[in-house]
């Protein structure tokens, strides 16, 4: 007898409220970093009608635009005068900004200590290739595509916000069919057009020569309740790091509590939430487990983590204890160390002051298209060895 | 609320494009009131984008997507929306009245009533009658008729007093003209209070009509006039008439009369003319004589200040004439700016300011700089081609407007409107519905006026009941009765009041601020919100070059803005800019490749003609050693690619001693891509790509910091050069960063702010990078966070959003003109006392609004100098401390004076109801007691307002802008020191009658007694809350000797002087008495000490970091670093004179975290 389950994970248009504060951050955190590898930086947003409000805490170096940046990322996102009119809307900004102290010459150490108390979680899985749970991969991509649509001629009237959300029925752990998708966007125009653009341009190109793919038992539903007329914070306020399922596993595994956008990467949120995907999906790729899943807790004073735990659900070659001291031995999760091991300094710079901002929509792990440093399976053999 | 509206009925009137559509409303037509109500309904259609009514036309413009409506279902929806029925276009309305029929109607509008008088005319205007709305309107228009000098319109009567020259009018002709430009009353009004209710509101924004979305040929056509040959002589002269003279509307200045009541006509003076009226009835000729001098000594020296303040402000608003060069008959002239007509053809040259609102015809590289219209500092380029309708006034590039100056290239233009239909005319009429606030001293010192008359006749009331029941005869009681109210009314109050103020106006004015209603003096010194415009006020709205960057590095220009001294600095240390090789070509290359020069020199700075950016290249040129001049002589210009659409670069090519040069200017990123070299301080190398990055980071850099960046290169050319040798092979020398600088005294002015507890805002219409670059440098922000606002649009925020925001913003940003007025009001709602200054047309109406408005007086528009309460004379916005504490000085005397005052009178009204009380007569007669209130109290008091400076008064918070001029504890103290001083005469008085029995000679030792402590007193007064004796206080007061020996003279006179002492009703005085009487008054006064000393708590703890300014805010984060100077606040027994400070609960939103 075999075992059926559904399993549901969401994701949203860029321009989606919570969606649009996260972009801003990290459209920020790029800016202070393009102009200051070394700059801390902290930012935050909230959106509401025509006012965006946004904080920075910053030490750096040099000036960074702040209404400038937030302003460009309304009209990059895809909004105009109709919903939120990048030129003429509301900015509050409550910036500070220091010029480096003391802290900067110590961040470069490899022993810095963890400024913060943090538990963060890493996850992978070999359901795709990219390592990632169907169903927040399916529901990433739908959401990529929508964007893409917005603003061309191919789906006029489609505003850059929306939510999507998508079922997978498992049978025996294995993802079987796509059960549901549902779609909720604000597009201003024909019901029809809409529903038969989502299935020829965004639904067909994505499932085509895919295994797991609707069916005829398939629901697609489509602004079951109508659209709304009014796309973004106009809608519904928005607030910074409230996507955080949609950030990384789609509900399939635990996720740390802090947000991951706006952070500089000195913060342990941001930056251990890297590094524990990178080492559960090195895990995976290396076949030491077909799911893996990595807490690192991190104690203030402390480079090192109190806590590195892999556990593998009962579908991996070792028993956590085992691996959870390989992946220890393996992989150096000092907050310094993982930084700069994976360059999150200077790749603002390095890829023209477009970075972060760019992992903000469409998840921040399991990213094919943007060649992420802890995407890379670079300690497969490693690990292999170590497990041998 | 419901729509009534009487035909209800929508008509097309056109579809211009899809997605639009223009109707016409029934009802709508003349009733402005009804905008509102309309467009509101209409916004609710789903996917409508903007929805513009105009009781103008009627018509409603509706633009919606027209993806989601068709224009048909579109008026189906409106309709429905209004519950209104769709009539189709042919069914035409009712034709319009033909001319003769309007001309008639206009006729019986307007007649004479009365003009007896040769010059004097009295005109009744149809719907006129109860429409105070129109009023000024209505007076305004009639006053620009060429040959009135002077109209009043009054709602109340429907009619309009004319005063005109009789030799060029008749009252009937008058008459007729006055229907001409009256019109359209309804159309007036809708014009001035619709566009005013928007303005304030931050709708639509701007009068007038949509000349800008015009092409030019339609405006010419509209306004037939022939653009090369000008209107013709009879069309000036026609439209004259119709139009009047292009000047602005004038504020009215008050009549002396009104003057002279202001100050007659308030609750104590009715009081004393009552008592003056009872003297008379009992007899008391000499005492109402008296009192009623009393009374026009006062009235004279109020209206006497308060009329010089008026005057020295008409100086100062008197301005030249501007001229304008017109086409007229086809031929040039320059005139005055008044003359100029719809329709006239001007042309526009650097330096001319703009006469009149005008339409470009055509124009090359026209830049006109708007700051005082838009507040955006940069000057804008203006082209003839059309622009959106709904462009804000800032984007209108077609227009030019009145008020603001060519700084760049040439244009013509046609005028379309002129005088008070001009933008900046609207925003006279805009700043004239602003109305000011009384100041909270003049409520008080009003609501204490009223108080003591109340009380005063209470108790007079009640003595006088009194006396009747115990058997006095009626006359005696009638007697009391006038010496209580007498004694009662501090009649030097006045007087002293608006001495203080005006001895404080007249220091300012000695030192260049102008104050221009005394009530602002006062005001000044409550103050807890300075909003300060930016440009102008904290910058100096100039260009200056302000950094280098070379292969060496950055290299800081020093120096003022326009003067050729200064300095180039790398890393802190000055270096020759002629050993510097990078640094030199660049100096060269700004200086030839450049049209500006400079024209002479006065009052050390430099006379540009030219762009500011140029000028400002061309003066770092020549603060580095350089002579322009024989530079350019050296090196004649023999050709110019100039800076076009899509080329953002200059080149010149020169020829020099070795062949020829170009040189080049422009754009960084365009720049960089010309040049294959680069200088360094002893060379050249290649540009490589790392050179390139570094000048591309650099470029972004000074950009960030609100730096305009220009790029210089040059390369040597070959004597046939090609286009192609143009546009490659140069060297780049530098990026050169211009910017607004900062006064230079604003810091410091700012840093002195903060430590009197005084918030600063600024209010900009530039972009939040320019506005927090400014802010830094200000140090706007005390813990190294900055608030800023920077809003497209304030009205998309509701009032209670602005209150919070306003309270914790340090920088509001891109502000419109109209918007500035929202956050003083916004500021105001929150119980703060906000000074507002700004120097441009656009900040008027906030200037008006504002508790103290402060016009910059040099370089300030006419306007806001008119407007504004105070006038700084030297733009120095230093000047606004000085200000502020002589504001706070005002208070701290008005106090002092108040105290000694209000002590002495209450020790009278003790002493006379004590006797009575008693059962013993008056120890005092009406006359001695008008005699301490007048000449014992009033040279002491004149000294008290004199008092000087105190080091503290600029070291505590402002004072909490609710608390009253004589609070609580205050007035708990002067009841209590009354009453010791009042024991002390009645101990006396005591005595007396026990030595001498009840009479004059009893009177005359407690009369004394009182004179004595009274003077006593003087030292109390001084010192407000704490001991006179034993508290420190440094300053002196040089006036108070003098004071108090006339003082005594005047007392001794009064007790020893015999026909002095007997018109005063006193009796001679044994040496004896005279020392129970000093002892009467000294035992007092050491009470008084004594419980100074031991009530005395310590100084208020101030506010520890007295970070957060006054009633507001401050989120409650840890200052990071940043500490700010506040710690210095003063500490020991300093504090304050008196006044307790309490404070608003703070409210801190502290961010969203």
């Amino acid at each position: 007898m075999s075992e059926h389950r559904r399993f549901t994970s969401s994701s949203v248009l860029r321009g989606h409220p919570d969606k649009l504060c996260d972009r801003i951050s990290d459209a920020l955190v790029d800016a202070h970093l393009t102009v200051d590898t070394r700059a801390r930086i902290r930012a935050e947003a909230a959106a509401a009608g025509q006012v965006i409000f946004v904080t920075t805490d910053a030490e750096l170096e040099g000036e960074v635009d702040v209404n400038g940046v937030v302003r460009r990322t309304l009209l990059e996102t895809g909004y105009n005068r109709q919903d939120l009119d990048p030129e003429r809307c509301t900015i509050l900004t409550q910036s500070s900004v220091m010029t480096p102290p003391w802290a900067r010459e110590r961040q470069d150490a490899d022993e810095q200590p963890a400024g913060e108390q943090t538990t963060v979680f890493g996850y992978a899985c070999a359901e795709t290739p990219e390592l990632m749970p169907l169903p927040i991969r399916v529901a990433q991509q739908i959401a990529g595509r929508l964007d893409e649509l917005v603003g061309t001629a191919k789906l006029p009237g489609l505003a850059p916000d929306g939510s999507i959300q998508v079922t997978v029925e498992y049978v025996d752990d294995q993802p079987a069919r796509i059960d549901a998708v549902v779609l909720q966007v604000v597009h201003r125009g024909s019901q029809s057009d809409l529903r038969s653009a989502v299935e020829s341009l965004v639904l067909g190109p994505l499932f085509d020569g895919q295994a797991v793919r609707p069916d005829r038992q398939t629901r697609i539903v489509v602004n079951a309740e109508g659209s709304s007329g009014v796309a973004g914070p106009g809608r519904n306020a928005g607030h910074t790091g409230r996507k955080q399922a949609a950030d990384t596993y789609g509900g399939a595994a635990r996720h740390g509590d802090g947000a991951l956008s706006g952070k500089d990467p000195s913060r342990l949120d941001r930056c251990a939430a890297y590094a524990a995907r990178h080492a559960a999906a090195n895990v995976v790729a290396a076949g030491l487990a077909t799911e893996c899943e990595l807490m690192l807790s991190y104690a203030i004073g402390e480079a090192e983590p109190v806590t590195v735990y892999a556990r593998t659900f009962g579908r991996g070659r070792l028993p956590n204890e085992r691996l959870s001291a390989i992946v220890r031995e393996q992989f150096d999760f000092r907050p310094a160390v993982i930084a700069k091991r994976f360059n999150l300094w200077t790749l603002p710079r390095q890829r023209g002051g477009r970075f972060y901002r760019l992992l903000a929509s469409g998840g921040q792990v399991g990213r094919p298209d943007l060649d992420l440093p802890w995407e890379r399976p670079d300690m497969v053999e490693a690990l292999q060895r170590a497990a041998d | 609320m419901a729509v009534e509206i009487g035909t209800r009925e929508l008509t097309i009137r056109a579809a211009p494009a899809p997605g639009r559509v223009r109707l016409s409303v029934g009802g709508l037509l003349r009733r402005p009131e009804r905008e509102a109500t309309v467009e509101t309904a209409l916004a609710r259609i789903p996917n409508v984008e903007q929805v513009r009514a105009s009781s103008l036309t009627g018509n409603v413009l509706i633009v919606f997507d027209p993806g989601a409506w068709t224009t048909s279902d579109l008026v189906e929806a409106a309709a429905r929306e209004l519950r209104y029925t769709v009539r189709t276009a042919d069914e035409s309305p009712a034709e319009p009245l033909s001319p003769t029929e309007a001309d008639a109607r206009r006729q019986r509008a307007v007649r004479v009533v009365w003009d007896k008088v040769p010059g004097r005319a009295r005109i009744a205007v149809a719907g006129l009658r109860s429409r105070k709305d129109v009023e000024a309107s209505v007076a305004r228009v009639v006053g620009a008729i060429d040959g009135v000098v002077e109209a009043s319109a009054s709602a109340l009567t429907g009619n309009v007093l004319v005063r005109f020259d009789p030799a060029r009018w008749t009252a009937d002709r008058l008459a007729a003209t006055c229907a001409d430009a009256l019109a359209d009353l309804d159309r007036l009004a809708s014009h001035v209070r619709t566009d005013v209710k928007q303005r304030l509101n931050g709708t639509a924004a701007v009068p007038g009509q949509d000349w800008h979305h015009q092409p030019a040929e339609t405006v010419i056509d509209e306004l037939q006039v022939d653009p090369d040959a000008g209107l013709d002589l009879a069309a000036v002269a026609s439209r004259r008439a119709t139009h009047g003279l292009n000047r602005m509307p004038e504020p009215v200045e008050p009549s002396l009369l009104k003057t002279v009541l202001d100050q007659v006509v308030n609750a104590p003076t009715a009081l004393l003319l009552a008592g003056a009226a009872v003297s008379v009835a009992t007899g008391g000729v000499f005492d109402a004589a008296l009192i009623v001098g009393v009374i026009v000594v006062n009235a004279g020296v109020g209206a006497t200040t308060e009329r010089s303040g008026q005057r020295a402000i008409a100086t100062l608003r008197r301005t030249t004439a501007i001229r304008a060069r017109v086409r007229r008959d086809g031929a040039e002239d320059a005139v005055d700016a008044e003359e100029l007509v719809p329709g006239d053809v001007i042309q526009l040259l650097p330096g001319d300011p703009v006469p009149a609102d005008a339409r470009v015809i055509s124009a090359h590289r026209l830049q006109v700089e708007e700051s005082a219209l838009t507040g955006e500092s940069r000057p804008v380029e203006k082209w003839e081609q059309v622009v959106s309708a709904d462009a804000p006034l800032g984007d209108r590039r077609s227009m030019v407007f009145r008020g603001t100056t060519v700084v760049g290239g040439r244009a013509s233009a046609v005028v379309v409107e002129t005088g008070a239909t001009t933008q900046i005319g609207a925003l006279h009429l805009l700043a004239a519905e602003a109305e000011a606030p009384p100041t909270p001293m003049e409520r008080d010192l009003d609501t204490i006026g009223k108080g003591l008359a109340i009380g005063a006749t209470a108790v007079c009331g009640a003595i006088l009941g009194v006396g009747i029941l115990r058997g006095f005869p009626l006359r005696y009681g009638l007697e009391i009765a006038v010496s209580l109210g007498v004694a009662a009314i501090p009649e030097g109050l006045p007087t002293l009041a608006t001495s203080v103020l005006a001895f404080a106006s007249g220091r300012m004015r000695k030192k260049g601020t102008l104050i221009r209603t005394l009530g602002a003096a006062e005001a000044l010194g409550s103050v807890t919100v300075v909003c300060a415009d930016k440009t102008g006020t904290l910058t100096e709205n100039r260009m200056a070059a302000r950094e280098l960057f070379t292969a060496s590095g950055p290299v800081a220009i020093t120096g003022p803005a326009l003067s050729p001294s200064g300095s180039f600095e790398l890393h802190g240390k000055a270096i020759d800019p002629n050993l510097d090789r990078a640094v030199r070509s660049s100096l060269w290359v700004g200086a030839l490749c450049s049209d500006a020069e400079v024209e002479g020199l006065r009052d050390g700075e430099m006379i540009l003609d030219g762009s500011a950016t140029e000028g400002s290249i061309v003066i770092a040129a020549i603060k580095g050693g350089l002579d322009p001049d024989t530079l350019r002589a050296a090196h004649p210009r023999i050709d110019l690619r100039d800076r076009s659409d899509g080329r953002r670069h200059m080149i010149t090519v020169h020829r020099g001693e070795h062949g020829l040069l170009a040189m080049l200017k422009g754009a960084p990123d365009e720049v960089l891509t010309m040049c294959s070299r680069v200088d360094l301080a002893n060379g050249v190398t290649a540009l490589d790509d790392e050179l390139q990055t570094k000048f591309a980071d650099h470029n972004a850099q000074m950009a960030n910091r609100a730096m305009r960046v220009l790029a210089l290169a040059h390369r040597s050319l070959p004597a046939e050069y090609t286009e192609d040798d143009l546009v490659s092979g140069y060297t780049l020398s530098g990026l050169i960063g211009l910017v607004d600088p900062v006064r230079p005294a604003a810091p410091a002015a700012i840093k002195a702010l903060h430590r009197a507890g005084i918030r600063t805002v600024m209010i900009t219409g530039d972009q939040a990078l320019t506005a927090t670059a400014v802010a830094r440098e200000l140090g706007l922000s005390r813990r190294g966070q900055l608030n800023v606002l920077e809003a497209g649009d304030l009205s998309a925020l509701d009032g209670e959003a602005l209150r919070g925001l306003v309270r914790d913003v340090n920088i509001f940003a891109r502000v419109a003109p109209e918007m500035k007025l929202a956050v003083v009001r916004a500021i105001q709602a929150n119980g703060e006392v906000a000074a507002m200054t700004g120097d441009g047309v656009n900040d008027a109406p906030a200037l008006r609004a504002a508790d103290v408005g402060v016009a910059m007086g040099q370089r300030g528009s006419e306007l806001a100098r008119g407007l504004a309460d105070v006038v700084l004379s030297t733009d120095d916005f230093a000047q606004m401390v000085d200000a502020v504490e002589e504001g706070r000085l005002v208070r701290a005397n008005v106090q002092r004076v108040l105290h000694y005052l209000l002590s002495t009178n209450a020790s009278e009204i003790w002493v006379v109801a004590g006797a009575v009380a008693f059962g013993l007569p008056s120890p005092l007669t009406p006359l001695q007691l008008l005699w301490l209130n007048l000449v014992t109290d009033l040279a002491p008091g004149l000294a008290l307002a004199l008092e000087p400076r105190d080091p503290e008064l600029m070291g505590q918070p402002p004072r909490d802008p609710k608390e009253k001029i004589v609070p609580g504890p205050m007035l708990r103290r002067i009841l209590a020191e009354s009453a010791a001083i009042a024991g002390g005469a009645l101990g006396v008085y005591a005595i007396g009658i026990s030595r001498y029995g009840i009479g004059p000679a009893a009177q005359s030792m407690a009369f004394a007694s009182l004179l004595g402590s009274q003077l006593l007193h003087v030292g109390w007064a001084r010192a407000g809350e704490r001991p006179a004796l034993t508290g420190s206080h440094g300053r002196k007061n040089p006036y108070l000797p003098g004071a108090m020996g006339l003082s005594v003279a005047l007392q001794g006179a009064a007790l020893f002087f015999p026909p002095l002492r007997a018109a005063l009703g006193g009796a001679p005085l044994a040496l004896a008495d005279v020392g129970i009487a000093l002892a009467g008054a000294a035992l007092p006064s050491i009470a008084i000490e004594l419980s100074r000393f031991l009530g005395r708590h310590e100084p208020r703890a101030l506010p520890a970091p007295a970070d957060s300014p006054a009633p507001a805010v401050a989120s409650e984060r840890t200052p990071r670093g940043a500490q700010s100077d506040d710690a210095r606040l003063p500490s020991g027994e300093a504090a304050s004179d008196s006044l307790p400070v309490s404070r608003h609960a703070s409210v801190a939103p502290g961010g969203a975290r």
